[in-house]
């Protein structure tokens, strides 16, 4: 069932253009960003490695926008488009409905990882960091990417309107980003230390310095990264089984 | 007869507002159902109820054995053409279909025929490479129609299924329903088209504001609700000639224009005939002849007003 559901949404994506598109705008901003790295003087004073950090910033944070976009609406199009109540009709669990909704937004991050597996490469070349950096970006982009995918399907099941859920997820996006504006200073301020502490994308953007920049390639030394990481997508899961409950006791459609 | 579903007690607020009160029914397997009541009356939310769509506040629903709580079952045994029409506009008919089809457990190589039977049960086999963004709202109408249809199920739940149909589209549902219903499938159908309740159910219920009023057959729908039968007679020749069938404190209402008399006239049908039979004896024209009273609208229109 999942499986069917699944293949429906990829089907929708390609048919609406609607994923296509993003993949073709994913592929020009991966182009300049290697580009400006290879070509723009200042930047090409930095270490290889420094500009292999910035890419791999710039290619989580561009798959993160594009995923929260679109799966602020790719449950809530069923709402809105009103095929939802025919589709909860049909022997299908809430269960099947999130899973298939979730393998759909999961592949549109491993579509993005596939845009970006070439410009990684040709970066990493001569570093020997090509295999850590296409590792670390998969294992830590599948894994943040899925907390916030399950984080924005609970705000869709609590809002049933893709333009709420789509500025909460902006907003979160943006609470997630701001950290990375801070000057050292106020980073190691109390409160900026403890929300970078939990803020998935800090710790990703930490995980990734730890890697590429200081070569320190193995799980254990990067556990202190990892840990906050699967902790986000127990809450965000947790989140999630919350607002399915709301959605399972005020029904399929909300009121007549 | 063996009762395939059962209602005790169901009841649904949203909010303060009492959408379903405390409504019981029961009905039995290859029954012909309807179900009408004014806009807001508690229809699409009692249908939903029963399809396992909204939860109920309170309430026994039993579905061919099933329980409400087994939504899984009874989503494999109903059929369900919707209050709300949303379709995927970016598949064509047969993939829509087919998807269903999937999600019902039918094996991929039965799908293309039964599909196509389907799609040429409703009128859109030659329609069905066509994009569903491109149909028109009949059109969607009778693709959800042949959704429900595709899990053969035995149970079937239509809210407003002719709704913005041509006549000749309602006629060809019509008769789709009662070819289904023929082969026993059970039929639960709400609408606001009265005379197609009427004609095609053998039961009926009518609900307002939440409370189910009435529930019988037409005949019983009649003797419950007392309605004294009314008969429309339009006539050419001298009113003085009905006057003297000693019918005058029978004539509810009289119109004249020139030698044409119109009257509503309140009584037994045997009364009537033998009125006819007179008039025709004298040579009077009878120009237009009905009944007004002892249909549908009419009890619906005279327990909906009441209350």
């Amino acid at each position: 069932m999942v499986t069917y559901l699944w293949l429906k949404e990829i089907r929708a994506q390609v048919y609406t253009w609607k994923g296509t598109l993003w993949l073709v705008i994913t592929s020009l901003l991966f182009s300049f960003t290697s580009y400006l790295l290879l070509t723009d003087k200042e930047l090409s004073l930095l270490d290889q490695t420094e500009l292999l950090w910035l890419l791999s910033k710039v290619i989580i944070s561009v798959a993160f926008l594009i995923v929260a976009i679109d799966s602020s609406s790719i449950i809530n199009s069923e709402f809105e488009k009103e095929t939802a109540e025919s589709l909860f009709l049909s022997p299908i669990s809430i269960k099947d409905f999130v899973f298939g909704k979730l393998l759909a937004s999961l592949t549109l991050w491993f579509a993005i990882f596939m845009v970006a597996t070439p410009y990684i490469v040709v970066t990493s070349l001569g570093t020997h960091l090509a295999l850590p950096f296409l590792g670390y970006v998969l294992f830590l982009g599948t894994v943040g990417i899925s907390g916030t995918v399950i984080l924005f399907f609970g705000v869709s099941f609590l809002y049933r309107s893709a333009k709420n859920t789509l500025t909460t997820s902006l907003i979160v996006l943006l609470a997630f980003s701001v950290p990375a504006l801070f000057s050292s200073a106020l980073k190691n301020n109390g409160l900026a230390q403890m929300f970078g502490r939990i803020n998935p994308l800090e710790n990703i953007f930490a995980c990734l310095d730890n890697v590429l920049v200081d070569y320190r390639l193995s799980l254990s030394e990067n556990w202190r990264y990892l840990w906050p990481l699967f902790i986000f997508c127990v809450a965000a899961f947790v989140f999630l089984i919350f607002s399915l409950n709301k959605f399972q006791k005020q029904g399929v459609v909300k009121s007549v | 007869m063996n009762t395939i579903i059962s209602v005790k007690n169901l009841s649904k607020s949203y909010q303060q507002v009492k959408a379903v009160d405390r409504i019981d029914l029961t009905i039995e397997q290859g029954e012909f159902f309807g179900f009408v009541g004014p806009n807001g009356a508690g229809k699409t939310s009692t249908i939903r109820m029963l399809t396992g769509i909204i939860p109920p506040d309170q309430g026994e629903i039993l579905m061919d054995g099933f329980t409400i709580d087994e939504r899984k079952e009874i989503a494999r045994i109903i059929g369900v053409v919707p209050e709300s029409r949303g379709f995927y506009d970016w598949m064509t008919a047969f993939e829509y279909l087919q998807f269903f089809s999937t999600i019902y457990g039918i094996k991929k190589f039965l799908q293309p025929e039964n599909i196509q039977w389907l799609l040429d049960q409703v009128g859109l086999l030659n329609r069905q490479a066509h994009k569903i963004g491109t149909y028109s709202r009949g059109m969607k109408q009778r693709l959800g129609l042949a959704r429900a249809l595709i899990n053969n199920p035995r149970i079937l739940f239509l809210d407003e299924p002719t709704l913005g149909l041509d006549p000749q589209g309602q006629e060809d549902i019509q008769n789709l329903l009662i070819e289904f219903n023929r082969k026993g499938v059970t039929i639960f159908l709400s609408s606001h088209l009265l005379p197609e309740v009427s004609d095609l159910c053998s039961r009926i219920a009518i609900i307002d504001k939440g409370k189910l009023i009435i529930q019988g057959s037409m005949d019983e729908l009649r003797q419950k609700t007392n309605l004294k039968s009314t008969y429309y007679l339009k006539i050419k020749g001298d009113l003085k000639e009905i006057e003297d069938q000693d019918l005058g404190n029978q004539i509810i209402e009289i119109k004249r224009y020139s030698d044409i008399i119109e009257f509503l006239y309140e009584g037994d049908i045997k009364n009537v005939n033998s009125l006819i039979d007179r008039l025709r004896f004298k040579r009077i024209q009878i120009l237009e002849f009905h009944s007004k009273s002892d249909n549908l609208t009419n009890i619906f229109l005279n327990l909906t007003s009441r209350q």
